[in-house]
């Protein structure tokens, strides 16, 4: 009965022991993917978002860079008919 | 009734149990927190929306694991080589008593039982990674990683072991028992020796 009691109680503290070891790996269990979400495609991951960041960031450099040079353009098109108008104004006295 | 191995082992296993899963839960927050990744926590853990935020936080959560398990095992190997109580030099002794930090200085039961808790953490940790790592939740270089230290401290922690048969069958030799009783005065009768050390 006493040797019996002996495997019982060893027993339940390997099961104890194998329990300690799988806990912490266990843990690697506690992430996951919420596939719904993934399904429906409604949510981007970090690496889009900042995928769309730099593509947002070059579309405005590139949008300031235009509007500069249309800047440029209107300045000269205003300078080419003040010209031109002063000139007209000169040739009809 | 209850064995003296196994509950060593036991008593072994609680703190880097306690110690891995609090780094799994800290570092997947930590991580998420650093890279800006969006997560919900529910019932059943940390639900990620796609599986590239999900690898990554999972890849650098576990790298984080296989360093605090690094630190473990470079710990029980420091004081398997350094601090082992069957040969360590009275030197180091002098000092570890004078920084008072004797508990530093540990029997081979002691060590091998960490040993052996620590180690299987660092397998079972590399047999997770490699499955994780083969349906591509996790960044291959985990993987290696964890192998690699799994193999690299059993190898250390063997030539330790081996050191110590070395130093056990040394000592034993001094004390040899004399099995054919060549020391016995002659003239006793060896039968009358033999029952009585029986």
């Amino acid at each position: 009965m006493d040797k019996l009691y002996k495997i019982i109680a060893n027993s339940l503290l390997l099961i104890l022991f194998f329990g300690l070891l799988l806990l912490p790996i266990g843990s690697m269990g506690i992430m996951r993917l919420n596939k719904t979400k993934e399904n429906n495609n409604n949510v981007l991951s970090t690496q889009d978002n900042r995928y769309i960041e730099i593509k947002l960031n070059k579309l405005r450099t590139e949008l300031e860079e235009k509007d500069k040079r249309l800047i440029e353009l209107e300045k000269l098109l205003y300078t080419i008919e003040t010209k031109e108008a002063t000139q007209a104004i000169t040739g009809s006295r | 009734m209850f064995s003296k191995l196994l509950t060593k082992l036991i008593d072994q296993a609680i703190f880097p149990a306690i110690l891995i899963l609090t780094t799994r839960i800290l570092s997947v927050i930590l991580v998420s927190h650093y890279l800006d990744i969006r997560f919900s926590l529910d019932a059943s853990g940390f639900a990620f929306a796609n599986e590239a935020d999900y690898v990554t936080v999972n890849s650098y959560s576990t790298f984080f694991m296989i360093a605090v398990l690094a630190v473990g095992l470079f710990y029980i190997l420091l004081k398997s080589y350094v601090f082992h109580e069957s040969h360590i030099s009275p030197e180091t002794t002098a000092r570890v008593f004078s920084f008072k930090l004797p508990y530093f200085i540990q029997t081979s039961f002691d060590l091998y039982s960490q040993g052996t808790v620590w180690l299987s953490y660092s397998y079972l940790l590399t047999i997770v990674s490699g499955i994780l790592s083969f349906y591509q939740f996790l960044f291959g270089w985990v993987f290696i990683t964890s192998f690699v230290l799994s193999i690299l401290s059993t190898v250390l922690l063997i030539f330790d072991i081996e050191h110590e048969i070395k130093i056990a069958k040394e000592s034993n030799t001094q004390y040899e028992l004399d099995e054919n009783f060549d020391y016995l005065e002659k003239n006793e009768e060896p039968e009358k020796w033999i029952s009585y050390i029986k």
